[in-house]
């Protein structure tokens, strides 16, 4: 086990832009941390160079005390999902999840029994002699969590490893990774696109763009206190609405803003100092708007709506605004169709002020 | 369930087109194996034989008696072919391998400049090749035939055209996360994977070998040493040319690519498709 560094940490491809701009982070040992970002971001490319797969343009990064230049990525006491699994094809379970072993030379009986051990915790015993072909699935990515369980590594990366799964089975693997890490206590690097995954098995999160941290923070504190535009935007689901509007007052007990072409102006907390006709981004998540009664409210009307089962998720034409507002409630709350006319209210203490660079003044 | 074909015009007469190039094709080869029993006056006479007689012993026989050296022929062919293969499978995997996957500077460069030798005609390469092995003394000598031919364009291109569409990325970077140096992953992870690749060009390579005819003309001069094309063309040097014993030989020289062809057909078509399907 092992906590994990990156000091100013750039990489570049040759004739390229750089990928991964001057990125710090710190990885306690035994955290679970998730790293989200948008496609192209440079999540793969930042977890294959902590592997050392990738050479590192600049900067260092340290494994334990130990720094990582020139160490070959299997003497990093690292271990890596892949999301293909990458599962050798012409070997069996048993012959994949052992070759790391094999190939550092230890004799076989202490290859089997390692072997059997890691299969035992995975539940994949009965499996051991298949080829990769014969499996389904989650039995691979099984097997490719138990080729890395094997080695005790001081550090797993996984790169999107349940993202070639079915809802079911990732919500099962999900559980099972989080019990995993709760067993082994390992320090674990994990990349995914899912909001889920993501909120649920983070000790914390890093949110990366462009190459550069957005935001790191515990998953309910990204979700509640986003420090910019981006994050909020990227984490939770459906997506932040955002709000283009100006600010009307700023007194002590926040900013008054009007939305679209709405008589109703609302307060948001946020720190006084606003300017008067100032343009900000109100953000609010969908699940803190609330639908009333046409006359309460800021009048809007109902174009679409999307029933989940336990939620309904709908879609409003609010008059002066481009977009739709996205607004989720119970589905036992619904007292509207397709086409009425509905009234908004929204959770203010959940509201965000963002201004034109994205950052959320509602923070202080 | 039976089921009948039925044959619109259009597919009749495609199917009669490819049954006739099928007997032209095919034609010659029977011949061979026919006229290989048959005496030379028989297969002189009009019309000549259609079926097989009884006269394969005498002709090998005869041919025994112009080619003293046959089987001893037959073993430089054999001795050739097998290293030959050997040392093509060897370097065009490692070759294709290097190709497939590595990054280094000039890559598209050297891989062109390896296609073009494609183009090159074999014959142009007859005198050099003399010089060559006059030079290093390895005339009249088996290594004269198998190092020259001991890597071919075509199989650096079959290799890294298979490695590059069958092996992804992620498994060779798995298998240095597994602790494989770069010699350790192509044994365990690419040379296993490459087997029906591996297959058909061992086979195309044997059968070049085999029936190879240029380069031993040019360094082979003793009739022990005579590959065995070479020492069925002597025979039609001086005198009457005995047909029999020549298509005797040449059945007997066209026996194992034979047994070769048929156990491992399949597997042929199979590597010069697998690679583009699994994608
Ligand atoms: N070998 C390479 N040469 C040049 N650019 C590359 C190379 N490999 C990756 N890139 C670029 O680096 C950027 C980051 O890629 P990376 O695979 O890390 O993204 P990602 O965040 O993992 O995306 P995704 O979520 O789609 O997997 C991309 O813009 C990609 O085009
Ligand atoms: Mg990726």
């Amino acid at each position: 086990m092992a906590s994990l560094q990156l000091l100013g940490v750039e990489k570049s491809y040759k004739g390229g832009a750089s990928i991964i701009k001057k990125l710090d982070l710190f990885v306690e040992d035994g955290e679970f941390v998730v790293l989200v970002g948008p496609s192209g971001c440079g999540k793969s490319t930042l977890l294959r160079m902590i592997a050392g797969l990738e050479e590192v343009t600049a900067g260092h990064i340290l494994i334990g005390d130990k720094r990582t230049e020139g160490l070959p990525p299997s003497e990093r006491g690292v271990a890596m999902v892949f999301q293909s699994y990458a599962l050798y094809p012409h070997m069996t379970v048993a012959e994949n999840m052992g070759f790391s072993l094999k190939m550092a030379g230890l004799p076989k009986p202490q290859v089997a029994q390692a072997v059997e051990r890691a299969a035992e915790v995975l539940q994949i015993t009965h499996l051991l002699q298949r080829k990769p072909k014969a499996l389904s699935g989650g039995q691979r990515q099984r097997v490719a969590i138990g080729r890395a369980i094997v080695r005790q590594p001081s550090i797993f990366l996984f790169d999107e490893p349940l993202s070639n799964l079915d809802a079911a089975l990732r919500a099962q693997m999900r559980l099972e990774l989080a019990k995993l890490h709760k067993q082994l206590g390992t320090t674990m690097v994990y990349v995914t696109h899912d909001q889920t995954e993501a909120m649920t098995l983070g000790d914390r999160i890093v949110v990366l763009n462009g190459g550069h941290i957005e935001q790191t923070g515990r998953p309910m504190e990204l979700y509640e206190r986003p420090g910019n535009q981006f994050v909020a935007g990227f984490i939770g689901s459906p997506k932040m609405n955002f709000l283009p509007c100006r600010v009307q007052a700023s007194s002590e007990r926040g900013a008054t803003v009007q939305i679209g072409s709405s008589p109703r102006p609302l307060q948001i907390p946020a720190p006084s100092g606003r300017v008067a006709g100032e343009p900000v981004c109100l953000g609010v998540r969908p699940e803190h708007v609330r639908l009333t009664t046409p006359d309460q409210g800021i009048p809007a009307r109902v174009d679409i709506i999307e029933e989940m089962g336990d939620v309904a998720v709908a879609y409003l034409h609010v008059a002066g605004l481009e977009r739709h507002l996205v607004v989720k409630t119970p589905s036992s709350a619904m007292g509207f169709y397709e086409g009425g006319q509905v009234g908004v209210a929204a959770e203010l203490e959940c509201c965000h002020l963002f201004n034109q660079q994205g950052v959320n003044l509602s923070l202080g | 369930m039976e089921r009948r074909i039925i044959l619109d015009p259009g597919q009749w007469i495609a199917f009669m087109v490819v049954a006739v190039g099928a007997m032209i094709m095919l034609g010659p080869f029977y011949f061979m194996f026919v006229f290989a029993t048959h005496s030379n006056t028989d297969i002189l006479s009009v019309p000549p034989p259609v079926w097989f007689g009884g006269q394969f012993v005498a002709n090998v026989q005869v041919l025994l008696e112009k080619l003293p050296y046959f089987w001893n022929n037959l073993g430089v062919s054999f001795y050739v072919a097998i290293i030959t293969t050997a040392l093509n499978l060897f370097f065009c995997s490692l070759a294709g391998y290097a190709f497939a996957t590595y990054e280094f500077r000039f890559k598209n460069l050297l891989f062109m400049i390896v296609m073009s030798t494609l183009l090159i005609p074999p014959f142009l390469g007859m005198i050099p090749t003399t010089l060559i092995m006059t030079l290093f003394g390895w005339m009249n000598e088996p290594r004269a035939l198998y190092l020259p031919m001991a890597c071919s364009a075509l199989g650096v291109f079959l290799m890294r055209q298979y490695i590059s569409s069958a092996i992804p990325r992620e498994l060779l970077e798995a298998a240095r996360m597994d602790g494989c140096g770069e010699f350790a992953t192509f044994r365990h992870i690419v040379l296993p994977l490459t087997g029906p690749a591996m297959g058909t060009l061992g086979l195309i390579t044997f059968i070049t070998s085999w029936n190879n005819f240029m380069t031993p003309l040019v360094v082979m001069r003793d009739m022990e040493m005579y590959t065995v094309p070479l020492a069925l063309r002597a025979l039609q040097g001086s005198g009457q040319v005995p047909w029999g014993a020549i298509c005797a030989g040449s059945s007997i020289a066209v026996a194992p690519l034979l047994v070769i062809f048929i156990l491992a057909s399949r597997r042929l078509i199979e590597g010069m498709t697998a690679g583009a399907l699994k994608g």
